[in-house]
């Protein structure tokens, strides 16, 4: 079993859009896939219609009497299943640090999985947390969305650092463009920047579009509604790469 | 979680599907027809491991029985008959492992009408998954199913649409779904086993129980027979001949059961049956183990073998036709439907004893005689003393399954485990004794001189020296393996079953 994160210091950049439409297409190639949401504002469990919990299990996640596995569910689609959130989430933090090993407590609920799925996408809240830390650590790959601009730029430096003190592996970590508004000419010169200062960035972006914005109100992958449009087409791209990288 | 399965006469009825409209929104998807057709080998092995295999006009598909679709699913116009010559790696890997040398078969065809229907929540959430199969023209009207297709996470939701479907007077399937739909054609899915199941009561005669054994191995013969003609697969000789070997056995060691001559009548007509087909039977197994020859001699002899099982193919072709032959004519008809009516109508010798007396003391007896001729082979034995020895085996053998169902058993299963590894290893030292024997014959036979022939000659007599050296060694680990039987965990086991007379 793989793990994948989406991670970023910085809110709003298109994590959540990004780990709902990769684990759709993931799972649309017949992969296993089970997708965490993490973040206690349960965005991606509402982008696939699932109800958040009803706010006490966050337990689940940190000790051995609750199966984490009990409380997931199916989506509509083949292959994809949800863990949803749960408001407690929020207190996460604290429990971890209340565990017996805390830099490494995720590693071990997520290894239930094992066997059951192929790849496992993980939804993070914007933050550098204990519990940021953990994903870091159980994770594979670290997929971090980048809007091109100067305080998308500063927080990823500062990710960078942070990981590095850290002594994680900053080869995990695959940095994208999210967001990209192609008319902007500061989005376009500061990918070039950023290309030029930090190698390993994907070749294929998200790009600033209104039907994926709409998202929210079809509440579905956007390629399982729209899989012949441009942005759906672009995610595949991405998505390809993303697989060649790191090999899935 | 698997799929719930509802049988009913027609899915309105009850308004089943208003109930469900009442709670959830219900978006139906086209319907479909399609014909499938099941497969699986003659003694069930993909419905025994709990699998359907199917084919359509153009793939070939193979599901879990309770589950809701194939897991495997690979375009096909024809479909092999056996594992060996699929294309594709997965579906050889998991045929290899469950049909092993039998044929897949197909079954009389299905033609299904889907409907299927997503189930939703207020949130447009899918909560459940049902589908509704209807069976098209069969003899006692259309059979209707409702498949409720679980969803992870939604069990509530599947508990409130199977409750609506007993509301609506539906009936849970006690079945696997296809096992239902065969029966439309008189088909019971399982209803073939090689293995003996005979449930015999303690309070029968042995003539009672004789009786029961024979309905059994006769029903076993007859069934065989056209897919030996068909010559589907080897084991449909297999199985025939294991059944008249059977017979033979109990016609000759149970002789409580039945009139002296009428015994003696059949048994000589059952071997008579069984002479016909042993050389088929020989060069079956030689073809089934083709593979082993080949791997047991270096690749530059290869060629040698290849003449050789061109030889053995084409006798087995002329040995099939002519058995094929033989069991289409009227004598051999005559022969079972005398034994048959013997059986509906026997003429039982007065106060035939209780079955589990003659069970009791013909199983100890035997299992002396075992021990007395087995402790005296010795490395100085000639071969014949461990043929004989074998025989004994294999007639101890059937005395267990016979009357197995007379006896505890854990404790039988575990006699039957402990007597395995000796009839293995005179099973063994038999065969390729046998095989020696025909390699033999065969270089007597065959010309010297062109240099194929002594490319062959040299292949047989290589072939030849490994079979010798490995009975050799059989030989050796005899001992060992009788010593195991011999053991006093396998006397007391037997005192406690069969007591101490
Ligand atoms: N490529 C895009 N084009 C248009 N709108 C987008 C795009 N990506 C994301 N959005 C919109 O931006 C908002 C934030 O996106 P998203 O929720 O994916 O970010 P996030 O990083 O997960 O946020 P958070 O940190 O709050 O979890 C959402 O309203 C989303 O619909
Ligand atoms: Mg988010």
């Amino acid at each position: 079993m793989r793990i994948l994160s989406f991670y970023s210091i910085k809110g709003g950049v298109g994590k959540t859009t990004a780990a709902v439409n990769l684990a759709y297409l993931n799972a649309r190639e017949g992969r296993r896939t089970l997708l965490c949401d993490l973040d206690p504002q349960a965005s991606a469990s509402f982008y696939f219609r699932i109800k958040p919990m009803s706010g006490q299990n966050s337990k689940m996640l940190v000790s051995a009497q609750r199966k984490a596995s009990e409380f997931v569910r199916a989506t509509d689609y083949e292959n994809l299943d949800l863990l949803p959130s749960d408001i407690s989430f929020r207190k996460l933090d604290i429990q971890i640090d209340k565990a017996r090993k805390p830099k490494s407590q995720l590693k071990h609920t997520f290894r239930q999985f094992d066997g059951e799925y192929d790849t496992l996408f993980i939804d993070c809240p914007p933050n550098i947390t204990l519990l940021s830390e953990n994903i870091f650590r159980v994770s594979d790959i670290m997929l971090v969305p980048v809007i091109p601009t100067t305080l998308s730029r500063r927080t990823y430096e500062q990710l960078c650092d942070f990981l590095l003190k850290q002594e994680i592996d900053v080869e995990r970590v695959i940095p994208f463009f999210s967001m990209v508004d192609r008319r902007k000419n500061m989005h376009k010169q500061m990918m070039e920047d950023l290309r030029g200062a930090h190698p390993g960035f994907l070749e294929h972006y998200i790009p600033y579009r209104s039907d994926i914005e709409k998202m929210g109100t079809f509440r579905a992958p956007l390629p399982a509604v729209y899989p012949e449009s441009r942005s759906a087409r672009e995610m595949v791209s991405l998505w390809r790469e993303v697989l060649e990288r790191a090999s899935v | 979680m698997s799929i719930l399965c509802f049988r009913t006469e027609d899915v309105n009825s009850g308004g089943f599907m208003l109930r469900v409209e009442e709670r959830f929104e219900v978006e139906s998807e086209s319907p479909h027809e399609s014909f499938i057709t099941p497969y699986d080998t003659f003694d069930w092995r993909m419905y025994g491991n709990g699998y359907f295999a199917y084919a359509t006009p153009t793939s070939f598909n193979i599901q879990e029985s309770l589950a809701p679709s194939p897991f495997l699913e690979r375009e096909m116009r024809s479909v092999p008959r056996f594992w060996w010559e699929f294309k594709d790696d997965r579906l050889r890997a998991l045929l290899k492992n469950i049909t092993g040398i039998r044929a897949l078969l197909p079954l009389p065809g299905l033609e299904i009408h889907e409907q299927k229907h997503r189930v939703r929540n207020e949130d447009g959430k899918i909560v459940g998954r049902l589908s509704i199969l209807t069976h098209a023209a069969s003899e006692d009207g259309a059979r209707c199913y409702l498949l409720i297709e679980p969803l992870r996470g939604y069990a509530e939701e599947r508990d409130s649409l199977s409750a609506m479907a007993r509301k609506s007077g539906m009936k849970r399937l006690p079945c696997p779904l296809l096992e239902d739909l065969l029966l439309v054609h008189d088909i019971h899915p399982g209803d073939y086993s090689s293995k003996l199941d005979i449930g015999l009561r303690r309070t029968q005669t042995i003539t009672e129980a004789a009786l029961a054994i024979h309905g059994q191995l006769l029903s076993t013969m007859r069934s065989n027979i056209p897919g030996i003609i068909q010559d589907y697969d080897t084991e449909f000789l297999h199985d025939f001949r294991v059944a008249t070997r059977r017979t033979r056995a109990c016609l000759s060691q149970i002789k409580e059961a039945f009139p002296p001559a009428i015994a003696a009548e059949y048994n000589a007509g059952f071997k008579k049956i069984a002479q016909r087909c042993n050389v088929l039977r020989d060069l079956d197994v030689y073809l089934l183990e083709k593979q082993r020859y080949y791997d047991l001699l270096p690749q530059h002899l290869h060629q040698g073998l290849d003449q050789y099982f061109a030889h053995i193919k084409r006798r087995r072709k002329a040995q099939h036709k002519s058995f094929a032959d033989f069991l289409q004519t009227k004598t051999f008809a005559s022969t079972l439907e005398n034994w048959g009516a013997f059986l509906e109508s026997p003429q039982t010798p007065a106060g035939s004893p209780p079955a589990i007396e003659v069970a009791r003391s013909r199983i100890r007896d035997r299992f002396r005689k075992i021990i007395k001729k087995g402790r005296k082979i010795s490395t100085a034995s000639p071969d014949k003393d461990l043929h004989s020895l074998r025989i004994d085996c294999k007639r101890l053998r059937y005395l267990l399954e016979f009357f197995a169902s007379l006896f505890p058993a854990k404790k039988m299963d575990r006699l039957i485990k402990h007597m395995k590894g000796l009839q293995d290893n005179l099973g063994e030292f038999n065969d390729l004794a046998v095989q020696q024997g025909n390699l033999s014959v065969y270089l007597a036979r065959s010309g010297h001189n062109a240099p194929q022939h002594q490319l062959r000659s040299a292949a047989i007599g290589g072939l030849l020296a490994v079979l010798s050296n490995r009975q050799n060694e059989v030989r050796e680990e005899f001992f060992h393996s009788f010593a195991e039987f011999d053991s006093k965990q396998v006397h007391t086991l037997c005192k406690e079953l069969f007591g101490e007379g």
